[in-house]
């Protein structure tokens, strides 16, 4: 999932024949003004944050740059500030198209009262349309939504033309969600976009070259994704890798219910293959997030499990003997007595119980466990 | 019996020829499962595991009257792969393919569902039906024939939620696992509407994960259902908006129909046993088995 920042969105929806503000970034800004200053944050909210300013003269600019620069929104520093022309005032409406995976087709979604927040405005207000994916979007449908945004009068050509634009946009650019809110219709026909928040999928870059994901997530996280593993950081005692996205989530469940707390994730996905050197390095990573006790979980019915118990034997022999808090591995599967030969004569506490494992590992932890 | 796969299924793999594809033809080869064939481009007239391979999935179908396919051809292929099954009408596909465009995994569903054919997937970790059929990412020696079925996202999370059957000496009619990602061919809803139907299946274990919708509809089946169903969503202590593994299971903060918590709540509404651990699964099927039973009796 990529998230693109609204200037990055523009750009993407001007190259597709959209018509947008002319802006730039920060210290640029275009020549004329009154000009509107925003945040570049992946997140909506920025308006009620304060990440939206008006200036009318370029020291109004400086300043309100200055102010929404030292924003942080929810929970994301400003990127950039983005500085654009303010669009001549007109109809503000809601113009959008995403991936439902639900009904497992893309699905249009247009509504007259745009600028405000899309959640609230009552369902029966909104039109929707769900597209066949083989079929794409049809003229009478685009019509449809096109009079939808056009409750008072015929729309214009322009409206009807961003209708069946961003329907081709969300398929040709294999995006997630290409949303225009405020999509502003001026008196005179024109149509223009003062928004944009677009999520692409990372899966179809073998289709458009140089995409490439955004870092979204923690330090921890990032490594991880470099390392080809999965790593979820959380603010809890124990630190524990899985093989398998589901066994990773039921591991939390496990360990929360039971008492426990939990440090950071590490999804294994296709690491193993990479060896018990590469393996080392990820139980390493998973050691500097301090946690109190590494727990590993690993039920293979196909890979082998001594291939995992030599990464994690080789990981307590380069931290030295302290140097990792306590360990407690769960294996089960293929090679399963190999793998218990490699850890047993190392300071560890091995099982083949998933319950018992996560029961230890809250012990160690020094928390009481709540049940068996 | 059994849903999708069983003994009389005529199985091929598509990309035979590759490391999957070979990997996965010597275990059914060797498990009994029946495979008739395969497929690789430019490899035909070539042998694998001691079944023909062929150019196409048509020819395939020609020579042998296959109706299921494993897939595991890389992303990029996968669509037109997909479209090549169906087109030759084959029934029940898996496709193990991992990080496929979701804007290809909507075609190939739509594909599917004109030809009125089931796919599993993309990222699915396939389907087996223990003794009769393996075109799963499951380990024949690690499952056991019996009465229970199972549906999940998940492929790794079976494994437990089987090992807690077997615990409880029980056994399983399918296993079908869905798929991780966001859009999948089938849903929980499809797949418990065929075990309902299916003689050889007394109850159902469902295992849901985070994000969508897909449960709630589930909760809806169940409703209409007379077999017992066990249900397990994972996440249910899984943050708000951080991505947990699969693609498909992240609970947007602010949509709380699609947390784990408000999924277990709808599927325990409906009539599901509802655990919070994994490792409860079996003692809660042997309960509401216990369960049925006596209201049968009474």
């Amino acid at each position: 999932m990529i998230r693109l920042l609204e200037h990055e969105g523009k750009a993407l929806l001007g190259r597709r024949g959209f018509a947008i503000p002319e802006g730039a970034l920060f210290p640029g800004l275009p020549p004329t003004g009154p000009w509107v200053v925003k945040a570049q944050v992946p997140v909506g909210g920025r308006g009620k944050a304060g990440g939206i300013r008006f200036a009318a003269t370029t020291d109004e600019v400086r300043a309100a740059a200055d102010a929404v620069a030292r924003l942080v929104i929810g929970g994301h520093d400003v990127r950039a500030v983005y500085v654009e022309r303010r669009v001549p005032p007109g109809r503000e409406v809601y113009l959008a198209a995403h991936v439902d995976r639900d009904l497992g087709c893309p699905v249009m979604l247009a509504c007259p009262a745009g600028g405000v927040d899309i959640e609230a405005v009552p369902h029966e207000r909104i039109a929707r349309v769900a597209v066949d994916p083989l079929a794409g979007l049809g003229d009478e449908d685009a019509a449809m939504l096109a009079r939808a945004l056009s409750p008072d009068g015929p729309p214009p050509p322009a409206l009807r033309r961003a209708v069946a634009d961003l329907y081709r946009t969300l398929v040709e650019e294999d995006a997630e969600l290409v949303e225009i809110n405020p999509l502003i219709v001026g008196a005179d026909g024109t149509v223009t976009a003062a928004d944009a928040r677009l999520i692409l999928d990372e899966d179809a870059a073998f289709r458009h070259p140089g995409r490439r994901a955004i870092p979204e997530g923690t330090a921890f996280e990032e490594e991880a994704r470099r390392r080809g593993v999965i790593g979820i950081e959380l603010d809890g005692d124990i630190a524990a890798m899985m093989n398998g996205a589901g066994m990773t989530m039921a591991t939390l469940d496990q360990l929360v219910a039971m008492g426990g707390s939990v440090r950071g994730l590490v999804e294994l996905h296709g690491a193993m293959a990479r060896g018990p050197d590469h393996l080392a390095g990820v139980v390493a990573l998973m050691a500097s997030l301090r946690p109190r006790v590494l727990l590993f979980n690993i039920y293979f019915q196909f890979r082998n499990l001594d291939t995992v118990a030599e990464g994690i034997a080789r990981a307590i022999h380069a931290a030295g003997p302290g140097g990792l808090p306590p360990v407690v591995v769960r294996i089960r599967g293929v090679r399963e007595a190999e793998a218990r030969r490699i850890l047993e004569p190392l300071d560890c506490w091995v099982t083949d119980d998933f319950a018992r494992a996560c029961a230890r590992a809250i012990e160690l932890s020094g928390r009481p466990v709540l049940r068996r | 019996m059994a849903i999708l796969v069983d003994a009389r299924s005529r199985i091929l793999i598509q990309g035979i020829t590759g490391e999957t594809g070979r990997a996965y033809a010597a275990r059914m080869v060797a498990a009994g499962t029946p495979l008739v064939g395969g497929t690789s481009p430019g490899k035909a007239g070539q042998a694998v595991e001691g079944v023909p391979v062929f150019a196409t999935i048509a020819e395939a179908v020609a020579a042998t009257g296959a109706d299921c396919v494993l897939s595991s051809v890389r992303p990029a292929a996968a669509l037109a792969a997909m479209t090549e099954v169906f087109e030759a009408g084959i029934r029940v596909a898996v496709l193990y393919t991992e990080n496929v465009p979701v804007h290809d995994a909507m075609r190939m569903r739509a594909l599917a569902r004109a030809r009125g054919a089931c796919l599993l997937g993309p990222n699915s970790a396939g389907v087996i039906s223990p003794g009769r059929a393996n075109l799963a990412d499951l380990n024949d020696a690690r499952v056991r024939a019996g009465r229970i079925g199972v549906v999940s996202k998940s492929g790794t999370l079976t494994y437990e939620v089987i090992d807690g059957l077997h615990a409880e000496g029980l056994g399983e009619s399918t296993v079908v696992c869905l798929g991780g990602d966001p859009v999948v061919g089938t849903g929980f809803a499809e797949i418990l509407r065929l075990f309902e139907a299916d003689p050889g299946t007394d109850a159902v274990v469902l295992v849901g994960e985070p994000g969508g919708a897909m449960e709630h509809e589930a909760a809806a089946v169940v409703r209409t259902m007379r077999k017992p169903v066990v249900a397990y969503v994972t996440g249910q202590r899984a943050p708000p908006a951080k991505r947990m593994g699969h693609a498909g299971a992240v609970s947007g903060a602010g949509a709380e129909a699609t947390t784990a918590a408000a999924k277990l709540a709808a599927l325990r509404s409906a009539g599901c046993t509802g655990v919070d651990i994994v490792t409860d699964v079996g003692a809660a099927m042997v309960a509401a088995l216990a369960a049925r039973r006596g209201a049968h009796a009474s």
